[in-house]
């Protein structure tokens, strides 16, 4: 089965963009005809793997790819004259015969295909193209295939980024810019396939930081991520990345506010004495400029908010970013060092309880869900409330 | 927020006869497509049957929501959302879509034709609009007062069709469906509960 | 003073703490819980309510049956705990008996037989299992071979070919080299080229080189630095996930003896990075969930002294967000996962109240919690699932604010997952069940032991119970390490002699 398989890979390379599990109607078909290979209009190339061959196709795999595992590491250790026996990647690639190279490739690529998380396999294949034994860019569409049926594989993400942590340090600007712009569309379609999908979002927000520098790419993150909330709008993850993005931008925009928000995480330990502290400081009229300008751009992303919340309010997701904004607002309302904290937290209060509470209260579910999420909200409010006013003595 | 489907059927008798159509399955995966399209269509008839004219339904089934709204007059309605989608939404559009297509053709032309005799356009550029946020919105706003405690919600399909009858059996003893969309019914079943292992 | 609750309940407990810190006590209620930081500032001062608060009353919509969120539905009859069924089911869990299911989860083994064990430790049958057969298995997977030379490995014609590519690069595609673009190398005396700036050639130059050598030292540690490290299955590679497991194996059965500790403790402490943080293993992915697997590994092993714990600390505080949570890295999602694994790295360092405020996280955490099934998700808008019972309740234990849970309505959430055919629990009720889950859930169980009823005691020996007293017939379980307690007793007594 692994060699037909090899056989399928080597005819359609590249072309090979999909494969799922499928189902064939006898034992006795699957044994005749181990894999579906289905040629599109478009020339793109999709394999249907049969359910029913799937746990004889791993297990031949997985034991054959620690068996290549083995010999690969007794292979070096003989060249190399060593009398210790090892389980470890040899050091040499150049020290395998092509055999054994192929049959890692072979193995881990099946294993793959079938269990994204096997963290051995992936390892395989990492010691394969730091020997330049597979090519890093043909590992990317590898990858791209194992996403379309392991959309959420932490490990399958994990990898990605050692890839393209070897191709960007070597690509030219232009590339580069191209690459990451490619990147940035393969998280959207994994994003798609799995919501919430919390290692697709990490990887992005990890590109994100590679790009943090380009103001166009970080404004067109933007545009993109708002269109993909407003579709999505119960997916947390998503919205956890609009926030980084929208952090990202006030960030280059006003470097100064950068103290203003590092060390998130505890309203009373650190930001009480944060903001003091930057407010005693020199540069405090800066900071206070910069937060005046920025909070005005905020409400636009608040507005936004309240008009998605009157609408939606019976979801979490949407509370959760209201709460992001409400947050950063605050801290650059007591940056602007005038009651404007107390004000902006007053009136986001009174808009909570008016646009966001239930049109007919309690009378069915959604109303009743609406009612628990406003009044989880009214109470961190009121909390956010009381640390604010903390800060500013 | 995805919008899957909009599939109209008219009443006849206890059964419902399909009259216009409209599916969007580029989602699944290339292999799956068809049984997609198929066990689409025979959960909404399940359903569409089993709702009494006069009444709305919305019934869950994993991350799918079957909205049903079945008119006085035998017009039924169906469209299958993700569970994100609006359900006031979901209902304005069955309402648009029979609206618009009882206005096309008369009863009498519809009882005469099938549905390959009836192009209905229409709904194809219904599912492709309420796709977007920002229409879904919109109708929303003028629609926002749908009474909703009219709608019978439903956890699953098998609380639709009701006591002693297992959708396993319906799907085994169903003629719209080809062998291999049954397997891949039993297969998808199996595989269910997926992991979620941290360490 | 205005209570928001207009519930008679909530007046008088309220009047009765009002000058105490609620977290202090034990009692617990359920309308409490989410309305405590508004009433409790975290230095314990009560405040002023204004009377614009919502009013709304949390205890009535709770027993209204009708919420439409993402939520499981609980069957009508609920079990009660099934103790012989899942020591049954445990035990029977074999390759034999599952041979597709065994050969898919092999990269798990380690973590799975952790699992198990420990479950059946903490239902008191640990010694239906074969101790040696295992212990020998465990050993079998560290791996031990010496590290290779550094010189040979450097002048491999893959090393070469990238430098000369890399000459060809542009000053700017420099710029991101040295600290991002790079793999950090598991060695962390580099030291150089990591703050260079690319305005020149010649620094441009100086970065690639240093770029250069810390790839070279990648390869070595990718090719040789296992050692120490233990595979999740015989031939599978090092990693600091299954290394965590194997040390916790041995704890169960009292025999940290049958390893090369040393070698452990170097494999370890080779993982952590200049910024605090630790790789899973020589390949350089950072994550939260490997400093609390590093960490505690080397506590259970006596030698945190192996690693900077400093540093180690405030690189899980880079990665906490605006709502108290925490992520993999630095900017990612909350997730109650990483809130656990992070909790746990700060309690082992000690450093719990220097960096998290208490009740922030402990709300966060609390409102994990889903109205209808009353089981937890891990995150705002998911599903629940067993297993966040452990993640979600060992954090409110390390924070001291375990009573802010509804216990009674989470004991029968995870009672209803029981698989009361096949034994083991599932992650939602009508699922197939699994030992990740089944653990998961018996720990849960236990804490929420911790917050039982008065008369909980009388009722400890008897199965039969449904609600929060299900968990006394289970062991105490250790909130940061996921061990009974007296097993942590015991190697902190192993660790504390050894020091004499």
């Amino acid at each position: 089965m692994l060699d037909v398989l090899n056989a399928i890979f080597d005819r359609f390379g590249s072309k090979l963009d999909e494969f799922d599990l499928v189902p064939v109607l006898s034992e006795a078909d699957a044994e005749f005809h181990p894999f579906v290979v289905a040629v599109t209009p478009e020339n793109s190339v999709k394999l249907g793997i049969p359910f029913q061959i799937v746990p004889a196709l791993y297990t031949e795999a997985s034991r054959g790819l620690i068996e290549a595992k083995q010999q690969s590491a007794s292979q070096a250790t003989s060249a190399a004259r060593s009398s210790s026996s090892s389980s470890s990647w040899p050091e040499h690639a150049a020290d395998l015969n092509s055999e054994i190279v192929r049959k890692l490739q072979a193995t881990s690529r099946a294993v793959l295909m079938i269990n994204a998380e096997n963290y051995t396999a992936w390892n395989a294949r990492k010691f394969l193209l730091t020997a330049k034994a597979v090519a890093l860019q043909d590992e990317l569409l590898f990858l791209a295939l194992v996403f379309r049926k392991h959309p959420k594989s932490g490990e399958a993400f994990a990898h990605r980024r050692f890839v393209l942590q070897r191709l960007l340090i070597n690509d030219p600007p232009a590339i580069k810019q191209t690459r990451l712009a490619e990147e940035f569309a393969i998280c959207t379609t994994v994003a798609n396939s799995y919501a919430s999908n919390y290692f697709s979002w990490s990887h992005r927000t990890w590109l994100l930081e590679q790009v943090a520098s380009d103001k166009d790419m970080v404004n067109t993150e933007l545009e993109t991520i708002k269109a993909w909330t407003a579709q999505h709008p119960q997916d947390h993850s998503g919205c956890h990345y609009l926030q980084q993005v929208l952090l990202a931008r006030l960030r280059t925009r006003w470097p100064v506010l950068s103290e203003l928000f590092a060390g998130e995480g505890s309203l009373a330990l650190k930001n009480a004495k944060q903001v003091a502290a930057l407010l005693s400081n020199a540069n405090c009229n800066d900071l206070a400029v910069a937060a005046t300008a920025a909070l005005t751009e905020w409400r636009e992303a608040l507005n936004e908010s309240a008009a998605l919340l009157e609408l939606h309010a019976d979801n979490e997701a949407l509370f959760h970013h209201r709460r992001f904004l409400v947050y950063h607002a605050s801290l650059l309302a007591v940056a602007t060092g005038i009651q404007a904290s107390t004000e902006l937290l007053q009136q986001e209060t009174t808009l909570a309880q008016t646009q966001f509470a239930p049109r007919s209260f309690g009378s069915t579910p959604s109303a009743a869900q609406r009612s628990r999420l406003l009044s989880d909200y009214l109470s961190w409010l009121s909390s956010l409330h009381q640390h604010t006013a903390d800060w500013k003595l | 927020m995805k919008l899957y489907a909009i599939i109209l059927y008219q009443r006849s008798g206890a059964n419902l006869k399909l009259v216009a159509t409209a599916t969007n399955v580029a989602d699944f995966g290339y292999f799956e497509r068809s049984s997609v399209r198929e066990f689409m269509h025979f959960f909404s008839k399940t359903i569409g049957e089993r709702t009494a004219p006069g009444t709305r339904n919305a019934v869950s089934e994993q991350a799918y929501v079957f909205f049903c709204h079945a008119r006085e007059d035998g017009y039924t309605g169906i469209v299958i959302a993700d569970s994100e989608y609006d359900k006031r939404v979901a209902f304005s559009v069955i309402t648009k879509s029979l609206e618009q297509f009882t206005a096309k053709y008369t009863k009498e032309t519809v009882d005469r034709a099938t549905a390959r005799d009836l192009p209905f356009p229409e709904i194809e550029t219904m599912l492709t609009k309420y796709q977007n946020p920002a229409e879904a919105d919109a109708l929303l706003r003028v629609q926002r007062d749908l009474d909703e405690t009219k709608i019978v919600l439903h956890k699953t399909i098998e609380s639709v069709i009701g006591r002693g009858e297992k959708i396993d059996n319906l799907v085994e003893r169903s003629n719209d469906l080809s062998a291999s969309s049954k397997v891949f019914f039993g297969q998808a079943k199996k595989a269910n509960s997926q992991c979620c292992i941290v360490m | 003073m205005m209570h928001p609750f207009t519930n008679k309940k909530h007046f008088e407990y309220f009047d009765d703490d009002s000058k105490s810190n609620i977290a202090a006590k034990p009692k617990f209620d359920t309308e409490k819980t989410h309305s405590l930081l508004t009433l409790h500032g975290p230095n314990g001062a009560s405040y002023n309510f204004t009377s614009c608060w919502c009013s709304v009353n949390r205890q009535a919509m709770h027993s209204d049956a009708s919420y439409e969120s993402k939520d499981a539905t609980l069957p009508s009859t609920i079990h009660p705990l099934l103790l012989k069924k899942h020591v049954e089911f445990l035990v029977g869990y074999t390759p034999a008996n599952n041979p597709y299911e065994y050969a898919v989860t092999e990269h798990l083994r380690m973590n799975g037989m952790f699992w198990s064990l420990t479950a059946l430790d903490l239902m008191g049958a640990l010694d239906q299992m074969d101790r040696e057969a295992i212990v020998t298995f465990v050993r079998d997977c560290q791996h031990r071979n010496p590290p290779a030379p550094f010189a040979e490995l450097e002048a491999s014609e893959a090393l070469r070919s990238r430098t000369v590519d890399a000459s060809h690069a542009t000053a700017a595609a420099a710029a991101s080299l040295p600290s991002q673009a790079l793999p950090n190398a598991p060695d962390t005396n580099t030291g150089v080229g990591s703050d260079a700036t690319p305005s020149t050639d010649a620094r441009t130059n100086a970065a690639q080189e240093a770029a250069r050598q810390k790839y070279v030292k990648q390869l070595v540690a990718a090719s040789a630095s296992q050692r120490g490290g233990f595979g999740a299955s015989i031939g599978h590679d090092a990693h600091v996930l299954s290394t965590l497991s194997a040390v916790q194996i041995l704890c169960l059965f009292d025999r940290l003896d049958a390893i090369d500790e040393e070698a452990t403790v170097a494999f370890v402490a080779s993982l952590q990075q200049p910024d605090g943080s630790f790789v899973g293993d020589v390949w350089g992915e950072v994550d939260t969930r490997f400093s609390l697997c590093a960490m505690a590994c080397l506590s259970l092993l006596g030698r945190l002294d192996a690693i900077d714990v400093q540093a180690a600390v405030r690189f899980i505080q880079s990665t906490a967000n605006f709502d108290g949570g925490f992520g993999r890295v630095p900017g990612s999602e909350s997730h109650a996962s990483q809130v656990y694994v992070c909790l746990g790295a700060l309690t082992i360092a000690g450093a719990v109240d220097a960096c998290v405020d208490r009740d922030q996280l402990g709300w966060w955490l609390a409102e994990r919690q889903l109205p209808k099934s009353g089981g937890l998700n891990g995150r705002p808008e998911k599903l629940p699932d067993v297993c966040y019972s452990w993640w979600v309740l060992s954090s409110m234990c390390m924070l001291d604010r375990l009573q802010w849970i509804d216990a009674e309505r989470l004991a029968k959430f995870i009672l209803a997952c029981q698989d009361d055919v096949a034994g083991g629990i599932a992650d939602r009720p009508d699922d197939m069940s699994d030992p990740y889950h089944t653990v998961f859930g018996l720990a849960g169980l236990s804490l929420l032991a911790r917050l039982g009823a008065p008369d909980a005691k009388v009722q400890s020996d008897q199965e039969g119970v449904v609600g929060v007293s299900a968990g006394l017939a289970i062991k105490p379980v250790n909130s940061v390490y996921c061990l009974p307690q007296d097993v942590i007793d015991r190697v902190m007594q192993r660790n504390k002699d050894r020091r004499k």
